[in-house]
């Protein structure tokens, strides 16, 4: 847990590879869907992350989770 | 040996006039104060004096501020050092000897000098600071990593003192919104425990130091207060040392501390403080925004430009199902054609039998015109089933002479310009020969 837990330093690194790849044009279109839904989880996680306490945050980030499992099944479809 | 036999009070008599004459004026004197107590009934202050070297005391001698001259004494000490007078402090002395038949040898202390005591102040703050320098501990502190976002807070302060609620207000009340943990670890910000009670509060700190993004600590108040403890060797080591960045917001406006200068950051107030940990914050949205107006720009105009080349697709699609929708209309037609064609040639062919076998004949017309439409159900099944896409990616071609369809090789002639679609993209080319 303690590892996989997402920090402000893992979550701007992340973004910011990710907004180097897709400005560089390495991503694919296929891809670059999967790549903005990653970065835009990651802002979502950040900005609610400074603006609530860490117990309101896992809720935020658990739901959040679980709308990236429901669209990925949509893809599925 | 002795001529004269004396009474105690006549010797001691004796004694006090030779001190007072061989010691008649005001003297200078340094000493260091042991212990200072104004005395509740009399209003005097009494002081015992000291001299220490390596620690231990070589000379010792009691002291006495008259009531008469103790409040401008003691108001004057506290507007230049900005403490009290009190024990452990070293003090220049304007004083008299007194001599006295019970109290013994006393000395009267006229004046004391405070600017002196600044300086042996400033010279201990020095001796600190060189000393944390041999040690290595002036930058260790900054060295520590700093977090991107401080949001949990350790605090040591006072739980009652306006410092410590300014730095809370502040923090509360960010224009942003942003949320933070904060944990009092509380302690003595002034006065004799100050020292000990900021270091065990460190302590406890400490042993919980990872759940913490930093440490601050809070002391409100202006210049009259005591920040003797925050140029004490001990606190400022435990600052250097400390596994968080420390930050100071000890309000004042003299010289820096020795914790203001082995601090991560110092801070002039609370206020300041709370401001500093709220634009860290701050500055770290707005990176955050900054990564997501790119993303917004770049996957827009990555979308826009699929966009039009869908478009452009959708549209050199249109045109194929546009011929083959035609193509396959003509097919039906002819077909239908076809099809009357031959139903009137087997009738006509047939006539003759009509006479001799009008059954036959009438049984036979009927499985002709069944297998006829069979045959059209077919090609109506054949043209559904049709994907023009799907054809010309299996490498057909068609091709065009005059924007008109071309089936055969009689409809062109040596020297036509002719088109060709393929899959992707036309080829334009001239008729060599052909066969058939």
């Amino acid at each position: 847990m303690a590892e996989n837990k997402l920090t402000y330093t893992k979550a701007i690194s992340e973004l910011e590879e990710i907004v180097k790849e897709i400005e560089n044009e390495d991503v694919e279109v296929d891809n670059l869907l999967e790549k903005v839904k990653r970065a835009s989880f990651l802002i979502k996680y950040c900005k609610e992350k400074l603006r609530n306490t860490e117990e309101e945050v896992k809720k935020v980030l658990s739901s959040l989770e679980e709308d990236k499992k429901a669209s990925s099944k949509d893809e599925d479809v | 040996m002795t001529k004269e036999t004396l009474t105690l009070k006549e010797f001691l008599g004796q004694l006090r006039e030779v001190i007072e004459l061989s010691y008649p004026l005001q003297y200078q004197v340094t000493a260091e104060i042991a212990r200072i107590n104004i005395h509740y009934q009399s209003g005097h202050c009494f002081l015992d004096l000291v001299e220490k070297e390596d620690e231990s005391v070589v000379a010792k001698a009691s002291g006495v501020i008259w009531k008469s001259r103790i409040d401008e004494i003691l108001k004057r000490f506290r507007d230049v050092v900005g403490q009290e007078l009190k024990e452990g402090m070293k003090v220049l002395l304007l004083t008299e000897v007194r001599f006295h038949e019970i109290y013994g040898l006393r000395l009267n202390i006229v004046d004391i000098d405070p600017s002196y005591t600044l300086g042996e102040f400033a010279l201990s703050r020095k001796k600190v600071l060189s000393q944390l320098e041999k040690e290595g501990l002036l930058t260790k502190n900054k060295q520590v990593p700093f977090s991107l976002v401080p949001q949990r807070i350790a605090v040591i302060s006072s739980e009652s003192s306006a410092g410590y609620e300014d730095f809370l207000n502040t923090l509360h009340n960010n224009p942003y919104g942003y949320k933070f943990s904060i944990k009092l670890f509380p302690a003595y910000m002034q006065g004799e425990q100050a020292e000990g009670s900021i270091l065990s509060a460190m302590d406890r700190a400490r042993n919980v130091a990872k759940n913490y993004d930093i440490l601050v600590i809070i002391r409100g108040g202006g210049d009259n207060v005591d920040l003797h403890c925050f140029d004490s060797y001990n606190i400022g080591k435990a600052v250097a040392c400390f596994p968080l960045p420390v930050i100071s917001g000890i309000g004042h406006t003299r010289d820096e501390t020795v914790v203001d200068i082995v601090a991560y950051k110092r801070e002039i107030s609370p206020t300041a403080t709370g401001q500093f940990v709220i634009s860290t914050v701050r500055n770290f949205e707005e990176r955050l925004d900054g990564l997501s107006n790119r993303v917004i720009s770049v996957s827009s105009t990555i979308l826009a430009e699929q966009q039009r080349q869908v478009k452009e697709t959708g549209s050199h699609l249109n045109i194929f199902t546009d011929f083959f929708l035609h193509n396959a209309e003509q097919n039906f037609t002819r077909t239908v054609v076809d099809f009357r064609t031959n139903v009137s040639k087997c009738i006509a062919s047939r006539e003759f039998f009509i006479d001799r076998m009008p059954d036959n004949l009438a049984s036979a017309l009927r499985i002709y015109v069944k297998a006829q439409i069979n045959f059209l159900e077919k090609q109506d099944d054949k043209v559904a089933l049709m994907n023009p896409v799907s054809v010309l990616k299996r490498g057909y071609s068609i091709t065009f002479k005059d924007g008109k369809v071309v089936k055969s090789a009689d409809d062109v002639k040596e020297g036509d310009k002719i088109e060709t679609q393929l899959y992707k993209g036309k080829i334009k080319s001239t008729v060599e020969g052909k066969d058939g």
